[in-house]
């Protein structure tokens, strides 16, 4: 996987303006017009915004109509998930030694490890 | 106009589990902060943690550093976390830079929340990327627009 990619991906999902902008896109293409439209801010901010997004693959801007309407790349959102299993992966194996080794020092019969101190 | 898309769950951001053990929380806390048990149990099964390159300084801005080496391959990988917050027995929230040779391609932060259950613990791991960009957020805030954007995108 793409590291830089991913990187990317990650910072441009930071943002909670591009977050609400990919949100809208969930719902289906739409022009900068219409993203810009729930934003107090301007147009070229919007547009510097979808920058951020196409960097990171986020979205796909069709370059023929002059209003360039964007809409969202799944697999982009795929790869980052495909990352995080992994890292689920991993974990899940840690906790699994993790709990074979408290087994380990406490005795199999989950006594918790306490000196038993007796009088002497 | 184009068709509609499928609607699909926005991916997590982090990585969340959850574990319970039968072991009360001090005992479970230590083996994340005990250089002699971090060595036994860390490691995936195919590696090693050679005792001597356990490093812990168990206090806030302290750390946690190992070397975890894989004898088949011949590769030594360096695991360095910086201990952002530590509450014992409670919490221990570690950082750590990207390190792409053993997958972690961001900076990560890594929560680790110890409750206790009946007679054991619950451990609930929860580990993110850690851009500079998200570093300058408020958590709340992100979480929050997170969320919305998830359910927004589930709906």
């Amino acid at each position: 996987m793409a590291t830089d990619q991913l990187s990317a991906t990650f910072a441009a999902l930071a943002d909670p303006t591009r977050r609400s902008i990919l949100a809208r896109l969930a719902q289906g293409e739409a022009t900068v017009n219409e993203l810009a439209e729930p934003f107090a801010i301007t147009l070229p901010a919007i547009s510097r915004h979808l920058k951020v997004l196409e960097r990171a693959g986020l979205i796909t801007r069709r370059r023929a109509a002059q209003s360039r309407p964007t809409s969202l790349r799944i697999d982009a959102l795929d790869e980052a998930e495909a990352w995080m299993d992994s890292c689920r992966v991993t974990w899940e194996g840690r906790m699994d030694r993790l709990g074979a080794h408290l087994e380990k020092i406490q005795g199999p019969s989950g006594s918790r490890g306490n000196d038993r101190r007796a009088n002497s | 106009m184009t068709a509609e898309p499928t609607p699909k769950p926005a991916p997590e951001r982090e990585v969340r589990i959850t574990r319970v053990f039968r072991a009360p929380r001090e005992i479970v806390f230590r083996a994340w902060v005990d250089p002699d048990q971090i060595a036994a149990w860390w490691a995936p099964e195919e590696c090693e943690i050679p005792r001597e390159t356990v490093e812990v300084d168990a206090r806030d801005g302290g750390r946690i550093y190992f070397s975890m080496v894989e004898a088949a391959r011949g590769v030594v990988y360096r695991v360095r976390f910086d201990i952002v917050e530590i509450s014992e027995p409670n919490l221990l929230v570690l950082a750590s830079d990207p390190e792409p040779e053993i997958g972690l391609a961001h900076p990560m932060r890594t929560r680790v929340v110890f409750e206790a259950e009946g007679d054991g613990t619950r451990v609930t791991v929860t580990q993110g990327p850690h851009t500079d960009e998200m570093r300058n957020r408020a958590g709340a805030g992100w979480r929050g627009s997170l969320d919305k954007l998830e359910r927004i995108l589930r709906s």
